[in-house]
């Protein structure tokens, strides 16, 4: 019977095993991935948000600020970033919207 | 003694908590994800996080990071409950011993030693929905 052995990866392999395995990770999380990478800059006007889990509720406090925000003439969209156990809250000013650069 | 303790490592760690690195990308197949080990040489930094979409990270490394101990669940105030059911429930999949980055430290190897080592390729940190072996092996409530 053969040996049974874990798969290495080297430098030179790299990238291409992480390809493959966020190809794998999406069908097995049954999330849909663009196939190109994306580089988003953009600015969230805001606040960190620590006792928020969900990240839905904290949509809709970030709407809450948005309007706000537009009655004081700004022009903006709500905008939420998790990012670890933070979750990044508040806005994006309608000319600051993320830019996407494909590469 | 208890100074080594401290030092041991998680091998199923989060990305945000303190010291953590990949040691592991996620291959294998949909069906069984297996864990393929990072030589020295090959580094994942963050630029690599272009590449996840909207996955999580957990969802393609596995990382290693300073144990928490008394702040993780799994921690019963000696000992990793997780790799105890990892034992008990998971059979082997590998036949030989990894070449791992995190071994010399790993709290799992300290605790149960190969044992550990060659069912560790079948563990995923973020486990998909089900109830396969894996998710009971996660489970604490048995």
């Amino acid at each position: 019977m053969a040996t049974k052995r874990a798969d290495i990866i080297s430098a030179k392999d790299l990238s291409r095993s992480i390809d493959r395995a966020v190809a794998l990770a999406a069908k097995r999380h049954e999330v849909k991935a663009e196939p190109s990478n994306l580089l988003i800059n953009w600015e969230i006007l805001g606040r960190i948000l620590r006792e928020f889990e969900d990240i839905n509720a904290a949509f809709t406090f970030a709407t809450d600020v948005t309007k706000n925000v537009e009655l004081r003439g700004i022009r903006a969209e709500p905008a939420c970033l998790k990012i670890g156990r933070d979750i990044l809250c508040g806005f994006v000013e309608r000319a600051g919207l993320p830019k996407e650069i494909r590469f | 003694m208890l100074e080594e303790k401290h030092e041991l490592s998680c091998p199923s760690a989060q990305p945000d908590m303190e010291g953590s690195r990949v040691f592991g990308v996620i291959g294998g197949s949909v069906e069984e994800p297996r864990v393929a080990y990072l030589k020295e040489s090959a580094v994942v930094d963050v630029s690599f996080y272009g590449k996840l979409g909207t996955l999580q990270p957990t969802h393609v490394f596995r990382f290693a990071a300073s144990c928490e101990e008394h702040r993780c669940a799994h921690y019963d105030g000696q000992r990793c409950t997780l790799i105890q059911r990892i034992v008990e429930k998971l059979d082997p999949v590998v036949d030989l011993l990894p070449p791992c980055l995190v071994r010399p430290t790993c709290r799992w190897f300290a605790e149960v030693g190969s044992e550990a080592c060659r069912r560790c390729p079948q563990v995923i940190t973020m486990i998909p929905k089900g109830d396969d072996k894996l998710n009971q092996a996660a489970r604490m409530d048995q």
